[in-house]
This record gives structure tokens, C-alpha cells and sequence, in this order.
């Protein structure tokens, strides 16, 4: 009887672990061909992995062509985190989709340019405009404002 | 001393709107390596606040520059990289060559 219970108790944790773990890591269309992946809180190497698999899945679904990953929400950064990131990105760019690394705090440039990570290969913009804009160049849009789309009488 | 200037209404008012601010950070005397690793946080802090597009790091005023000067900039470098600006350091003399070609400089 006790151990039914303990047995239920444990299943609902997971189911709920397994539902944070699922919420945390949404992958978004804001163009046509154009995703956007934020990340917010921290990234244990589990979570690196399922996101590293969603993004793959996203990109081949919506035949992405430009990927924004935003990471203002990461507090902190260890090199295997950081090499799982480069690892996603040479992983997108085998899919042919472009990754742009957006909103590194001061603390993770300080942190990766410390311990040596070498993210030459890897795209970064410093905020999620600026990586927006670059995306919108990169597939040749231009945003314009109404006014100078219509014809002025 | 140093003298960091942000972004300046010329910069601002400039006609191509792809262009982006930059930052200037004009070395005024030597350094201690303190100062040094102040003006790294400094910049770094304001590359993110001005959406900076560039640093201009200016070394003319220094008469001396040793390797962990050669490192601070070097890392300053690539720290704006991350947040999005590219650095161009201005001044260097042609007597600093050793520290410059011993440390790997980008």
C-alpha cells in the first residue's frame, strides 16, 4: 500500500519534470524561415541535449534558414555548456540552417574568452534586435515603417 | 587615466543607420594593471548598454606596454566580439614589437 504510493508520488514527478523540461525550451517561427530559440535559466548538460535535439527537429520542420539563439536569460556558463552550444551550431549549419548567438552578458564574455572556448566559428550579436536585424539582412528582408511603404500624395 | 567617450551625436546623426555607434576609449597615461582590468569592464558593460557596433581603443598616449597590458586588449577584443563590436586599437609603436609578437595577438 505505502509503496504504491511512494511508486505514484515518484510518477508524478517525473511527468512534471518531464512537462518543465518540454515548456522550457520553446522553439519559434517569427519569419518564414526564421526561428528564434530563447533560453532562460541554466542549461545542465540533459538540458543542452534536449534543446540541441528540438532545434534540429525545428529546423528541419520549418526548413529554417536562419536560427537567433538568445541567451540573455543565462546567468552563468561552463565550457561544456559552452561546447555543447558550439556543437548545436555546427549541427544546425550541417541542416543548412545559419545560428546567430545573441545577448551574452558581460559575465559569460568574461567567463568563455577566460577559459579559453574558441567561438570564432560562431556568430554573436549582442542583443535579440541586433540578432533579429542581422537574421532579416541574412534572408533579405527590410523592415520599414508604414509611412515610407505607402506613396506619399 | 582614461578617458571613455560614448557615443556622440555625430555617430548618432550619421546617414547611414546600418553604420551603429562606437565607442572611443583614449588612454591617457600608464596604467596599473587595476585600471587595466576596470576599463575591460567598463567597455565590455557599455558595448551592451549603447549596442556599440565598434571600439576604438587608443594606445598612442603609452610609452611603455607590457604583456598583461597586450592580454587585457586582446581579451577586450574578443569580449566585444561576443557582444556583438568589433575592436580596432590605434597607436601602437614600432618598439612594442616583442611583447605584441610573443603573446599570440589576434
Amino acid at each position: 500500500m505505502a509503496v504504491g504510493f511512494v511508486q505514484e508520488r515518484e510518477r508524478i514527478i517525473r511527468q512534471q519534470q518531464e512537462a518543465i523540461r518540454e515548456l522550457s525550451t520553446p522553439v519559434l517561427q517569427v519569419r518564414e524561415r526564421l526561428l528564434i530559440l530563447p533560453i532562460i535559466g541554466v542549461i545542465d548538460p540533459q538540458r543542452a541535449r534536449q534543446l540541441t535535439e528540438q532545434l534540429l527537429r525545428a529546423i528541419r520542420a520549418n526548413r529554417a534558414k536562419v536560427v537567433v539563439i538568445d541567451i540573455t536569460g543565462v546567468a552563468a556558463m561552463d565550457s561544456s555548456v559552452a561546447n555543447h552550444l558550439v556543437q548545436t551550431v555546427e549541427a544546425s549549419r550541417l541542416l543548412g540552417a545559419t545560428v546567430i548567438v545573441t545577448g551574452l552578458s558581460p559575465e559569460i564574455a568574461q567567463t568563455l574568452v577566460t577559459i579559453g572556448v574558441d567561438l570564432s566559428e560562431m556568430a554573436t550579436v549582442g542583443d535579440l534586435q541586433g540578432g533579429i536585424e542581422e537574421a532579416e539582412r541574412l534572408l533579405g528582408y527590410k523592415v520599414l515603417p508604414f509611412e515610407e511603404l505607402t506613396p506619399k500624395a | 587615466m582614461t578617458l571613455l567617450l560614448t557615443p556622440s551625436t555625430e555617430s548618432r546623426g550619421s546617414p547611414d543607420p546600418e553604420a551603429g555607434h562606437y565607442l572611443i576609449a583614449s588612454i591617457q597615461s600608464a596604467l596599473t594593471d587595476a585600471d587595466l582590468s576596470q576599463l575591460r569592464e567598463a567597455l565590455i558593460e557599455r558595448v551592451g548598454r549603447f549596442r556599440a557596433r565598434g571600439v576604438i581603443v587608443d594606445v598612442t598616449a603609452l610609452d611603455v606596454m607590457d604583456s598583461f597590458a597586450v592580454r587585457t586588449l586582446r581579451d577586450i577584443a574578443h569580449m566585444a566580439r561576443l557582444r556583438g563590436a568589433e575592436t580596432v586599437i590605434v597607436g601602437i609603436q614600432p618598439r612594442w614589437r616583442s611583447p605584441w609578437s610573443s603573446s599570440a595577438s589576434r
